[in-house]
């Protein structure tokens, strides 16, 4: 105490007592702030981005054409350009987001600790990742394709699987899956991210990779000295936005939404997209819908 | 979310496979980084320049560029220029010579340290350079680098992780596999670091005890 107090004095000690029910006050106030701000944890981050103003979302900076940074350093791609449509439905504007780019294992955390609202980043769902993430229905299936150096005389899958050659793949377990069923003879390579499988192409480390069919498109469109085999590592693969696990309100919107894109009132918007992005529709929804092209 | 135990346990035998990797690649990058370090000590404190020189460029070219990015250049560019080492090689390689610049310095500061006047009465006595070297003045340089070197070999062995990103299957990369087959990052991360520390633990400790069995009391 450094107020002067002498013992005995009957003022002061009144005063003592005034403090600690001052000090039971704010104890008891701040136990209640910190229920309060607990119990407002539980709030769907629905109401937070809405609050916010701005949808923080996490995706890739390396995967064209499906989420990267163009020449300027803008994140670009067909996810970036689904995730302007998200803020654009939840916030009025399409430029009310922020993006947050992780790498492939990075992306886990960054959902399940809150720092992004959604992840949007060409993410196969997966029954081993839905147990930790929630999972919308998927935004687009994607084919596998494999990409191969001219150099390479192979022209079919059963002639590339051939213990001589190596396949780039990224270190998923679908890649390794698919490795094992349509080329068990050939030997792999694992790398953290699609940068380095080309890499790894271009240097003839590897002589054969494997990626989703629009980055692998992307690749050979801008890179002579390589080819797609005709043939696709044909297992479906389902892209899906994902979410910490727990919040409904926050699920079912996002998933309303994505169903909306694919078979609903706001087909229209995802069939431009697909248009910019791919030059093609996207698959047909319903056979009585006429589509040009 | 409570972190899952039982998975950590279920996985155990794959950790055990990548930290195998991790444990050979450190043992022998800490091997070559030990005898190339030496060579590179001492022509760095050789009295012809020539020599002196070249060693201390190799030591700032090594030491000034991330390991990392040497990794890549020896893995990609070897094999662009028809040489392809595997990852493990490459890696193996890059650490080690990064290594061993660090350590020949930390050897030179260690046999700097010992008093000219040592050398001079060795010499005085007709010993001749390599019988100061090995009988006066390693003997004492040794046991005072003994505390650097652990602190080298504990970045050899975190920095072994970096291999991952050239395709070879140690600890990290299995714990970077594992995190995208089932999104458990905690769970992975986590043991991954305990299995660092016990690692690096490990050294620290053999460190230690070095130093008391080579202690020399004035």
């Amino acid at each position: 105490m450094t107020d002067g107090r002498v013992p005995g004095d009957e003022a002061a000690q009144g005063d003592d007592v005034t403090r600690s029910m001052l000090f039971r006050g704010f104890l008891a106030l701040g136990l209640a702030l910190l229920f309060l701000t607990s119990a407002r944890a539980e709030e769907s981050r629905l109401d937070l981005v809405t609050k916010r103003d701005k949808l923080i979302v996490g995706t890739y900076s390396t995967a064209p054409p499906l989420s990267y940074k163009d020449d300027n350093g803008e994140f670009t791609g067909f996810e970036i350009d689904l995730a302007h449509l998200l803020a654009k439905y939840l916030l009025g504007d399409p430029d009310k987001i922020e993006f947050v780019a992780f790498t492939s294992d990075g992306r886990w955390p960054a959902v399940l600790s809150g720092k992004v609202d959604l992840g949007l980043a060409s993410t196969t769902i997966y029954p081993d990742r839905a147990a930790r993430v929630q999972f919308t229905s998927p935004y687009m299936d994607s084919g596998i394709s494999v990409l191969v150096r001219d150099d390479v005389p192979a022209k079919t899958l059963a002639e590339l699987n051939d213990e001589k050659y190596t396949l780039a793949n990224l270190n998923n377990p679908q890649m390794a899956d698919r490795a094992k069923r349509f080329l068990p003879k050939i030997k792999t390579l694992d790398f953290d991210q699609p940068s380095s499988l080309f890499i790894a192409l271009k240097s003839g480390q590897a002589q054969a990779m494997q990626i989703d069919t629009p980055i692998i498109d992307w690749y050979a469109a801008n890179n002579p000295g390589f080819r797609v085999l005709p043939e696709m590592l044909s297992t479906v693969q389902n892209n899906a936005i994902f979410i910490k696990p727990g919040d409904f309100i926050w699920w079912r919107y996002l998933d309303t939404v994505v169903q909306e894109w694919r078979w609903g009132s706001r087909y229209d918007d995802y069939t431009a997209l697909w248009q910019k992005w791919f030059k093609k529709n996207p698959p047909p929804q319903r056979f009585y819908i006429k589509q040009p092209g | 979310m409570p972190l899952d135990v039982n998975f950590i346990l279920r996985n155990l035998p794959l950790f055990w496979k990548g930290l195998v990797v991790t444990v050979e690649l450190s043992l022998l990058a800490i091997g070559l980084a030990l005898v190339w370090g030496l060579v590179v000590a001492f022509a760095r404190m050789s009295p012809r320049w020539p020599l002196r020189t070249a060693a201390a460029a190799y030591i700032e070219l090594v030491r000034d560029t991330p390991v990392l990015v040497q990794m890549y250049f020896i893995y990609f560019g070897f094999s662009m220029a028809g040489l392809g080492l595997t990852g493990f090689v490459s890696g193996l390689l890059a650490l080690s010579l990064q290594n061993g610049g660090y350590i020949a310095e930390i050897y030179r500061a260690g046999i700097e340290s010992v008093s000219v006047k040592q050398v001079e009465g060795g010499k005085a006595l007709g010993m001749s350079y390599w019988d100061v070297m090995s009988l006066v003045v390693l003997p004492q340089a040794l046991v005072r680098v003994i505390p650097p070197l652990a602190n080298q070999f504990i970045v050899v062995i975190k920095d072994t992780s970096l291999v991952s990103a050239i395709a070879v299957a140690e600890l990290t990369q299995i714990g970077k596999l594992l995190t995208e087959r089932t999104a458990a990052s905690y769970e992975v991360f986590l043991t991954i670091a305990v299995i660092y520390l016990i690692m690096t633990g490990i050294v620290s400790g053999l460190s230690r005890l070095a130093e008391h069995r080579f202690a020399i009391y004035y």
